[in-house]
């Protein structure tokens, strides 16, 4: 039998899991006004939801995963500029609502955009990215001056 | 015995990634004559992940997540943190439980429940 750390998040009634959320929402808001690591500048006003963003960095690049279910690629819209990489599209409704009776709607739809300043240079011209099961990858290798270097040091 | 209480409360401060953080994916459901539809934002799942089950009348969704940073060095933000999706639904009688359309696309599970024929609405003729 494994020990395995209690996690309260985990099996809460759907209305305490929302609570979560907004939460994390709140929580977001404040990463971006004391921010942390990575600069971004957002427009809030602008947009009318927020996908969730992970950067990481590899040795050899950065990789941006956002979180955008229900938005085809056609509907995104990724540009470069210098280190400064900004997603911005749109999230539609499904047009067709007649005969239609909402009963719920916690989705959210309409105009978002994100914006980052990356740590260090990348090569624009290698810049890809992908669109898989509603997560959208841009993968930005860095250029060669910001790649770790290894030095062989010899011992006397 | 000490060192291990030390340890512990050390991993509580670094804030580790938690194991298993299912959360329930937004829905929005809607009804049409002949059909309640709900359709689920689970970016990051995957069809063949995807589980779909009703027991008497409750309707279950289930998805995990795969590590999504392999071979990653630092992460520089870090707002998904959810390992899966889970969520319950609660199935009226009107529903008819053979009759489930299932769909994945775009990052979004939709679920198409019949109606059974009695709970669809019909015109009575007058004699």
């Amino acid at each position: 039998m494994t020990l395995v750390r209690w996690n309260p998040v985990h099996d809460l009634p759907a209305g305490v899991s929302d609570m979560l959320g907004m939460q994390r929402d709140i929580n977001r808001m404040f990463d971006r006004l004391f921010r942390g690591g990575l600069e971004e500048e957002g427009n809030l006003a602008a947009s009318a939801w927020s996908p969730a963003v992970d950067v990481a960095e590899l040795d050899d690049r950065y990789e941006v995963k956002l979180e955008l279910p229900g938005v085809p690629k056609d509907d995104v819209k990724i540009s470069l500029e210098g280190d400064h990489l900004t997603v911005r599209g749109e999230k539609r409704q499904e047009k067709e609502s007649k005969g239609k009776n909402y009963h719920r709607v916690e989705r959210s739809y309409g105009a978002f955009q994100r914006s980052f300043t990356l740590p260090a240079h990348v090569r624009s011209e290698k810049v890809e990215a992908a669109f898989t099961d509603g997560v959208l990858t841009v993968t930005l290798p860095k250029a060669e001056e910001a790649r770790p270097k290894q030095i062989d040091v010899k011992v006397k | 015995m000490n060192a291990n209480h030390t340890n512990a409360g050390s991993a509580v401060m670094r804030r580790p990634a938690p194991m298993d953080l299912k959360v329930a994916p937004s829905v929005d459901i809607y009804e049409t004559p002949d059909a309640f539809v709900i359709t689920a934002d689970m970016p990051g799942a995957t069809k063949q992940g995807m589980e779909v089950t009703i027991e008497g009348d409750s309707l279950v969704v289930r998805a995990p997540l795969a590590p999504r940073h392999p071979g990653t060095v630092s992460m520089l933000a870090r707002e998904i943190h959810h390992t899966g999706y889970e969520r319950a639904f609660t199935l009226g009688g009107d529903i008819d439980r053979a009759g489930v359309d299932a769909r994945f696309e775009l990052g979004v599970l939709t679920l198409k429940l019949y109606k059974s024929d009695r709970a669809k609405p019909r015109e009575i003729a007058i004699r």
